[in-house]
């Protein structure tokens, strides 16, 4: 076999970081980032999650939509082998330990180790590579992930972010549970698994991240041995237009809660088209939700010490491949006092933005907690493939963040809040929300 | 990289962690009293009051916006159980001067340990007590805290077996102890419980970065030079109690989709016990890794829950099994649970099970290294428990251990209590759940 393999380094000298970008000749990019810790980490990650429930490729006569949950599913799925060999059993038998994840963009399997690095490679890029879906296995998988669904759904937090999503997007499918629901993986059969595989598995749409101590020679011994050649195919995913205004203001679910627990959430309307800019505006996003609503401003510490707000508050910004949002949320005796609190910061912080002062402090923040991902290979890596599968190269960041001005965030409050793009979900304690009509 | 450890007399060590792999570098100062009932509430109000503000930065806000100047520095506070003690911990972080901008002058080690002093030695107060606006409100946040265990179902049933199992002994209060015992807390108890904490309890400082102990020793000496230190700092021992009286069953329910089943067992092994490692291995061969017989069963096999582990809790002698299930399949899950440990007990251990839980507990004590915190999570519990061993010396020891000394070591381990938190679905569904339209939509 012709080999094509090329190497590509990529330095940040102020950081005093790098990492290698390998062009493999299967078709797979891998990057390889030295670190001197003992825990090597390495990150086999595609680009498909619950937002990819329809699609098509040339293969296909025409588009293909998917029962919601099933990216989760072939997670699970994918740590059985046919000679029945547990996944987690290789791993463990060389001191590795495995795990995976899905997200609503990616699906990633991962290891870490502090011995036999190539060994764990090689059964990652193996496994990952041999889907083994039986009727029989499936049928289990069900029960264990209905286990897994009962549980999340028991999780006020997460009941209350996925009530909240469900208020902001009227079609987009971030709002989707991304285990899917009981009725749903009941749809999952072998052969749709399958056909899932065969579209988002493949080499070109997927990465390897490795970070710790490892040479590229030998990562690429692991990939030319294991690895077929794949030419690359091109996958159109189906998104659906989403309106710029909230599908809803308000939703109360009761559940077993000492306190209510809110989530006010702002959508973005924005164009997300990926890479640099995206990244740029998510930074920028960040520090106002700091600086109108952080630890440090007027605001959180007002509701703080009058008892309407605890420390278990947060300010965040969070975007995906096709949406975004500010997202506020915390425990409250009484959430519409909190919203509307929240409404007249925004409206007094139109008025008079943060000044240039706050502005610098929130950048220095943000600077620091770039930084500190640095000290720990799980954390490189998760940020590195977060980043590349963004566009954006994790060693530009902190460019990018220096990039973002006082002028923009002025401008952006402006632009950013509008009545129409926000909504509140609230999980109450049952015995508030039993009978009560909203 | 050993622990360079000093004592630096009247109950206070240092304890100095010299690496140059990371990129921020960590100072923290706990103070260790023993965990009991009547003081438990009263020191998990202390820290927060301390973290509401100092003579120099008289507010969250202040303290806040300090940190932010010092390029994001991180305080982080926290007060927690270890077997029958109590550790209050205050940790600031900072990145090194390298990474900040050419022209900044500021030593931002320096300056943060100068405001963890001030938090610590100086807070605000009036007429010699703490303000009671803070003490107030902190303590509606404590209780606010009790209460919201319930949110976090797994948390929550597990605190209440652990709670249940080892009532009338310190180890059962729970680690903020009980809401009626923050009522009676007046400003007077407070003050005293600050004092106590300064000048009594056992005194552990850490650091980890890239600076010699030369450099970092003496400001651990002047924290406490200002402080009256009245102790040797002599710690009482946790007391084990292996013996089962009699087995117990709990059943509580609450509205949920999911039953949580806690069952805990006693057993003499501690952290200091000779075949300590030896329970760590027998753990991770029952529940405690992913190639564990408990994973491997009750889930992969007979496909009846997402989660089922067990963990170790050596300070105290416990082990406690957890899993998340259907209602109905409860006595199974405990008949699949007992059995899998009668198993060990039998010596029904495969080579390769063996083999996994010694690779697995050999990496994760190879990687402590990796993290400053949990090295010095590590280290602490190590110098709590009364143990002399680096992690090199327990990963060797771990790769000597057979079946037959793990069988034995699970003969040890007692069944004690067996709890279960029925999730109640009628009442879940009965509650109303209603959504506003948004007329505007599109």
């Amino acid at each position: 076999m012709q080999n094509n393999t090329q190497i590509f380094e990529h330095k940040n000298e102020t950081l005093g970081e790098m990492y290698y970008e390998i062009r493999h000749t299967s078709g797979l990019p891998i990057y390889l980032i030295p670190k001197d810790l003992s825990t090597t980490y390495a990150l086999f990650a595609t680009r498909y999650g619950s937002l990819d429930n329809s699609f098509r490729t040339r293969d296909d006569a025409e588009m293909v939509t998917v029962p919601d949950g099933i990216a989760h599913f072939l997670e699970h799925k994918m740590f059985e082998a046919e000679d029945g060999v547990d996944t987690f059993e290789r791993f463990a038998k060389i001191g590795a330990s495995a795990n995976a994840f899905t997200s609503n963009d990616m699906t990633a399997y991962e290891f870490s180790c502090t011995d036999n690095l190539y060994e764990a490679l090689e059964i990652l890029l193996d496994y990952v590579m041999h889907p083994y879906f039986t009727e029989e296995n499936v049928q289990k998988e069900q029960g264990i992930i209905g286990q897994e669904i009962q549980m999340c759904d028991d999780n006020p937090m997460r009941r209350l972010y996925y009530e909240l999503l469900n208020l902001l997007y009227v079609r987009d499918k971030v709002k989707i549970n991304i285990c899917g629901t009981k009725e749903s993986i009941a749809c999952i059969t072998p052969k749709l698994l399958y056909q899932c595989y065969n579209t988002f598995y493949r080499l070109s749409n997927m990465a390897l991240i490795v970070c710790g101590k490892a040479e590229c020679d030998r990562v690429i011994e692991v990939a030319d041995k294991v690895l077929p050649v794949q030419p690359y195919q091109k996958i159109d995913r189906y998104y659906e237009a989403e309106p710029k205004s909230v599908a809803a203001t308000r939703a109360k679910v009761a559940m077993s809660v000492a306190r209510p627990l809110f989530a006010v959430g702002i959508k973005d309307v924005r164009e997300f088209v990926g890479g640099r800019e995206d990244e740029r505006h998510a930074l920028l996003l960040r520090m106002i939700a700091d600086m109108l609503f952080g630890s440090s401003g007027e605001f959180y510490n007002e509701m703080y010490e009058c008892g309407f707000l605890n420390n278990s508050f947060d300010a965040s910004y969070e975007a995906s491949r096709t949406s975004g949002f500010m997202l506020l949320w915390g425990e409250a005796d009484d959430p519409e006092l909190v919203y509307s609190k929240i409404i007249e910061k925004i409206k007094e912080s139109q008025k008079n933005p943060p000044s240039e002062e706050e502005f610098l402090r929130a950048k220095r923040n943000h600077y620091a907690a770039y930084i500190r991902t640095f000290d720990s290979t799980s954390g490189i890596a998760n940020e590195f493939l977060e980043d590349l599968f963004a566009g954006v190269d994790t060693l530009e960041v902190g460019d990018i963040l220096s990039s973002v001005t006082y002028e923009d965030v002025v401008a952006e409050i402006q632009n950013f809040f509008r009545d129409e793009r926000i909504a509140m979900a609230v999980v109450a304690p049952i015995a508030e929300g039993r009978g009560e009509a909203c | 990289m050993p622990l360079y450890r000093k004592d630096l007399g009247r109950g206070v060590f240092y304890n100095h962690i010299q690496t140059d792999v990371f990129k921020t570098s960590s100072f923290s100062v706990n103070f260790v009293v023993p965990h009991r009932r009547e003081t438990a509430a009263v020191y998990a109000v202390l820290p927060m009051v301390l973290h509401r503000g100092c003579r120099a930065y008289p507010d969250r806000r202040a303290i806040s916006r300090r940190l932010e100047e010092l390029y994001g520095a991180a305080l982080s506070v926290r007060s927690y159980k270890r077997g029958e003690l109590r550790v209050i911990n205050f940790t600031v972080n900072t990145i090194d001067n390298t990474y900040l901008p050419k022209d900044e002058q500021i030593d931002l080690f320096k300056e943060v340990l100068s405001l963890l002093s001030d938090l610590l030695l100086d807070p605000v107060l009036e007429d010699g007590h703490f303000l009671v606006s803070y003490t107030e409100s902190e303590i509606r946040n404590c209780k606010d805290t009790i209460r919201a265990a319930i949110n976090n179902k797994t948390r929550y049933a597990f605190d209440r077996c652990v709670e249940l199992m080892f009532e009338g002994e310190h180890y059962g209060v729970p680690s903020d102890g009980y809401i009626e015992d923050y009522d009676g807390i007046t400003q007077q108890d407070l003050t005293a419980a600050y004092r106590s904490m300064l000048e009594e309890a056992r005194v552990e400082v850490f650091y980890g970065g890239k600076e010699s102990p030369e450099k970092v020793e003496p400001f651990a000496q002047s924290f406490f030079e200002k402080v009256n230190r009245k102790t040797d700092g002599h710690l009482p021992d946790t007391v084990v109690s292996s013996e089962v009286k009699k087995i117990r069953h709990f059943d509580e329910s609450t509205p949920a989709e999911q039953g949580k089943l806690v069952i805990g067992f006693r057993t003499p092994i501690t952290a200091n016990h000779r075949d300590a490692v030896t329970f760590a291995v027998f753990n991770e061969i029952f529940g405690g890794s992913a190639s564990s017989k408990l994973f491997m069963n009750v889930r992969e096999k007979m496909s009846l829950c997402y989660s089922c582990s067990s963990v170790g809790d050596t300070t105290k002698g416990a082990l406690i099994a957890y899993a998340g299930i259907d209602n109905e399949n409860k006595q199974t899950t405990i008949n699949e649970i007992l059995k899998q440990l009668d198993n060990i007990r039998q010596n029904v251990i495969t080579d390769e099970e063996l083999h996994c839980a010694k690779q697995s507990l050999a990496s994760a004590y190879q990687s402590l290294v990796d993290s400053v915190s949990s090295l010095e999570v590590w280290y602490l519990r190590r110098i709590l428990c009364g143990y002399k061993e680096e992690p090199e010396d327990v990963i060797e020891r771990v790769h000597t251990i057979s079946k037959d000394e793990v069988a034995a070591v699970s003969k040890t381990v007692n069944l004690d209590t067996i709890y279960f938190l029925k999730g109640d679905k009628s009442a879940l569904y009965s509650a109303a759940d209603c959504t506003e339209e948004n007329e505007d939509a599109e």
